[in-house]
């Protein structure tokens, strides 16, 4: 195999998707490509998720960051899944969970199961049966331990945003990424091939490279602006444009290990508790609902006054037709948006480069390296769009325009087809790759009330006293190792 | 339970493994359903009922069956294969072997097969699988399964079909599943592709909420996709050798290939070639070539109408990949079974996921003649001309690039099987991989060939041969991980 020299990677960008980039390039791949980080001090980031996935740790593990460092820069609670009230019909609550629900019986995935006894004497709701679940809503939290009934979740983070950043930021300078403080005047391309040759900056540096990453946020400076890639647009189905931020103080009392959607006229409120705030949001279709009345909905909810002087943000869900053209790669905002409903938005990031770094070109740019990563970031983008608007669509409210505009609208045949599957036979579309697979739809189908007409016939060749035995002890194992388990506060002060 | 109700009668239509596999498994499922096995002889050509092997992909259809594979090997019902090994397959004509189950792991940064190129290290890429070690040493035992150093290793079971067949037609008699005399003279079309009740040559009219047509050949005037272009051995002679031992050998001739197969007590030889192109030396000048095929039906699953083994789709005899996927055809149906009334959402998607499955095997079959190697000789010399699949045509295109292979859904083959297939044919990729750069060469080539010789010695522990009847084991569960 032949040595090439290494590759000039230049990222534009130094918000969470620049660093997290620069990061993972400097430690993963320093010996194939130099890497260059392009900021501007002068604007703003937007700080994207500070909820997050469980995929993030991993992240973190192969980066090699000390995850006590980390927590303790960002502000971190610990998250065990998402509380989603009122989104199926107002009252309703449940958790989607980090793992899943049960154990397969017999090798019948849980659900089966649990439909089938569904309503019987003595048997609880679902997320009985999950220990993330029951830990989250005794605002316990303890490392998953191969020893017990109790290793079947998963634990993501909730952190400061703003200041991950700037944590990956030392952390990739110490590592070799050269910084360089500038705004873009003008982008440098080659005639005939339209590839990025060099940034020209406002101060007259010129940055040259190979390979551009575009990680401008919404203003997609390199693949939206410079190259006009065109934007395949979502909002038809995905109709939330805004979002109105504002932190508040902790409250006194438990730090919830899980975060919070409430769904609202418009849109839904999140609710995210870190160590020293809350932090808070309504995302609301503009359609629907104008800028000062979110405002005022949104500060109507918080529990402790306000930190600080609410936030607008405006965004569009879809994403670029392909992220990855010539030698310039979008990660992040610069590449689409899905709106933050299952704290995807930094898991997008982490994909994207993920997917760089299996298709890292070298020097030389083929149209196979394009292609693969191309089809591998749309793969994601599809299947988390259908599992978001399931979330819209799930419902039976009608209490106001947005509901029913969501409840009655035209979904992708894609995800026509997932539900359809579930609703004759609570099958869930299986995928082996991706984000959100079994358990996370049987959690938003549940809980958002879609039961399906059966469940999978060979559930039924377990009799009923054995299934109903099995159902107790497991539910009794797993609320007895989450009585063992310590609070949460307490957890986070031994992780302090 | 349901708005629709369940299947209340089955009628099936074979009399090979693959026929009587689906009985039993139905009957199970359906504990109140009437089950018919109509008899109907499936031809030598019949791959899949012929020549079972069962891949560890498929091992969770065994509990569907009453079965585990431990207790398969230790009733000597089916023998443990641990590898494929391949001689003259490649352009430089070396031996490679396909080992069963995944490459040792070892410590380090980045995926084995690129440390392994990064390294350069003179060992083959397949002595990094402990299954290799085991079948170089011609040893095995199921404790090897077991053993920590050795737990990657995995084996295929080689199903001895008299024994199989007698092991299921028990199990048939036990779940009250009814033989019936055939052949089948005439279907009458039923909605939708299915079937409203078949005709037996005796007269009889049989009618079933659902058909499983598992008669080892294609249903007669059915379309049926031609895959000879890219599995181009369509003629097969076999005949009966010596026993076989841990390992399928598959060699190349002029004309085509040569195996030698474990079966049971014996050995079987074979010759594949195509009949376009020439005619290899057969093993036996009695044997008469078998004429295979390749292909499937457009549609797994029509109507009321399942379509199993060689009459669902013929990938050939090169790994004998047909009962294997006839296991997982079956396995998505269990699944995905309908109510009575066939709802076409569940069909629909038992046709999607099928289609992916059977693709993707024959992708990795046709890697085999198509990703660059042997060229030599009347059989080979055209292949170079023959474009493959374009999924399969991706997957070269990734790894000949990067080494990197797309990922695919329903896929029966383990990633470290592809790469040991695409590296054994001679693949090397153009693009080093960045995370195994910043590694030291000479410091990584000494921890692979360390491994290799830890892995030789914990191999010669173990007897020598197929395990003994009557040993038995018990196996760690090794989920296969969606995502690393």
């Amino acid at each position: 195999m032949p040595v090439q020299p290494r590759s000039r990677v230049v990222i534009l960008g130094g918000g969470t998707a620049g660093w997290m980039t620069a990061a993972a390039l400097s430690a993963l791949a320093g010996a194939a490509c130099k890497v260059t980080l392009v900021e501007s001090a002068d604007i703003g980031i937007v700080g994207v998720g500070e909820a997050t996935l469980p995929h993030l740790r991993a992240f973190i593990t192969r980066l090699g960051i000390d995850e006590h460092a980390f927590m303790a820069a960002t502000e971190a609670t610990f998250k065990l899944g998402i509380e989603f009230r009122d989104f199926g019909r107002i009252g309703d609550r449940y958790i989607h969970p980090f793992g899943s629900y049960g154990q397969p019986l017999n090798g019948i995935a849980f659900h089966h199961h649990w439909l089938r006894r569904r309503g019987a004497d003595g048997t609880s709701p679902i997320g009985d049966y999950s220990p993330a679940v029951v830990a989250a809503e005794q605002s316990r939290f303890a490392f998953p331990s191969n020893r017990n009934v109790t290793n079947s979740f998963g634990y993501a983070y909730q952190f400061d945003a703003t200041r991950f950043a700037p944590f990956l930021r030392t952390w990739s300078e110490e590592r070799g990424v050269r910084r360089v403080e500038g705004l873009v005047a003008n982008v440098d391309r080659d005639d005939p091939t339209g590839d990025v040759r060099a940034l020209q900056l406002s101060d007259g540096q010129r940055i040259e490279g190979d390979l551009f990453i575009d990680c401008s946020g919404f203003r997609s400076v390199l693949l939206g602006t410079a190259l006009d890639e065109p934007w395949e647009d979502w909002s038809h189905w995905l109709p939330c444009d805004r979002a109105v931020a504002a932190p508040c103080a902790s409250p006194p009392g438990p730090i919830e290990p899980f975060t919070r959607a409430v769904a609202m006229p418009a849109g839904w409120r999140w609710r995210i508790p870190l160590r020293h705030r809350v932090g808070n949001g309504y995302v609301y279709s503009s359609a629907h609902c104008d800028d000062a009345t979110a405002q005022a909905a949104l500060l109507d909810a918080l529990e402790t006054p306000s930190l600080a002087e609410p936030r607008l943000l405006r965004f569009k869900a879809g994403r670029r037709r392909r992220s990855w053209v010539g030698n310039v790669i979008a990660v992040g905002l610069a590449s689409g948006f899905l709106e933050p409903l299952e704290s995807t938005s930094i898991y997008l990031v982490q994909m994207a480069i993920t997917r760089l770094l299996e298709h890292f070109p070298g020097r030389t740019i083929e149209p196979v390296d394009r292609d693969g990563f191309n089809a591998a970031v749309d793969a994601e983008y599809d299947r988390i769009r259908d599992f978001l608007i399931l979330h819209y669509h799930a419902t039976t409210r009608d209490d106001s325009p947005f509901w029913d505009h969501v409840r009655t609208m035209r979904i992708p045949d894609s995800l026509e087809e997932k539900l359809e599957l579930w609703r004759r036979s609570a099958q869930v579309q299986q995928y082996g790759y991706g984000l959100f697979l079994e358990p996370s739809w049987v959690a938003v189908y549940l809980g958002q009330g879609i039961i399906p007409e059966r469940w999978d016939q060979r559930a039924d060749l377990l009799g009923e006293e054995a299934l109903d035995r099995a159902l107790a002890e497991l539910r009794a194992a797993i609320a007895r190792e989450v009585a063992a388990m310590p609070d949460h506060r307490d957890q986070l002060m031994r992780a302090a | 339970m349901s708005a629709s109700p369940p299947i209340r009668t089955v009628a099936i239509v074979g009399s090979g493994v693959v026929a009587g596999m689906a009985a039993l498994a139905l009957t199970r499922t359906l504990p109140h359903a009437r089950v018919e096995l109509v008899t109907m002889p499936v031809p030598a050509e019949a791959l899949a009922d012929r020549l079972p092997r069962l891949w560890p992909s498929a091992f969770p259809l065994l509990p569907s069956l009453g079965l585990a594979e431990a207790d398969l090997l230790a009733r000597g019902i089916a023998a443990p294969l641990l590898a494929r090994r391949f001689t003259g397959w490649s352009r430089s004509g070396g031996r490679w072997m396909c080992p069963e189950g995944e490459t040792v792991r070892i410590p380090g940064t980045g995926a084995l097969h690129q440390r392994w190129l990064h390294a350069g290290a003179r060992m083959a890429f397949h002595d990094l699988f402990p299954a290799a070690a085991l079948a170089e040493a011609g040893r095995f035992s199921p404790d090897a399964l077991v053993s920590t150093e050795l737990a990657q290793a995995d084996v295929t079971l080689a199903l001895a079909p008299d024994r199989f067949g007698a092991v299921i037609g028990a199990g048939c008699q036990r779940a009250n599943v009814v033989v019936s005399e055939g052949p089948l003279q005439a279907a009458l079309p039923g909605p939708d592709g299915g079937w409203r009740a078949i005709r037996l040559a005796s007269g009889r009219v049989i009618e079933a909420d659902l058909f499983v047509w598992a008669a080892g050949k294609p249903l007669p005037g059915e379309e049926w996709l031609d895959w000879s272009g890219v599995l181009p051995a369509d003629r097969l002679t076999v005949t009966r050798t010596d026993a076989s031992g841990l390992v399928d050998e598959y060699e190349t001739v002029g004309d085509g290939w040569r195996a030698r197969w474990a079966h049971g007590d014996t050995g079987i030889g074979a010759v594949a070639f195509n009949a376009g192109i020439g005619q290899a030396k057969p093993v036996s000048d009695a044997a008469e070539p078998l004429k295979l095929t390749p292909g499937a039906a457009a549609y797994g699953w029509t109507g009321n109408l399942l379509r199993l083994g060689d009459g669902a789709a013929q990938l050939g005899a090169l790994a004998l990949p047909g009962f294997t996927l006839a296991a997982h055809h079956l396995l998505l149906a269990l699944e995905l079974l309908p109510a009575r009334d066939m709802e076409p959402v569940l069909v629909a998607e038992y046709n999607r996921r099928a289609r992916l499955r059977t693709e993707h095997l024959r992708d990795f079959v046709a890697a085999h003649y198509l990703a660059g190697g042997r060229r030599r000789g009347p059989f080979w010399t055209g292949l170079s001309a023959v474009e493959p699949p374009s999924s399969l045509a991706d997957t070269l295109a990734q790894f000949r690039r990067r080494g990197q292979l797309p990922h695919r859904d329903e896929d029966s083959v383990p990633a470290d099987a592809w790469r040991a297939v695409l590296l054994g044919q001679g693949i090397r990729p153009a693009v080093p991989d960045p995370v195994v750069l910043g590694t030291d060469r000479n410091v990584e080539r000494q921890t692979l060939m360390s491994a290799c010789r830890s892995l030789a010695m914990q191999a010669a522990q173990f007897p020598d041969g197929a395990p003994a009847p009557g040993i038995s084991f018990v196996r760690v569960p090794k989920p296969h991980t969606a995502q690393d």
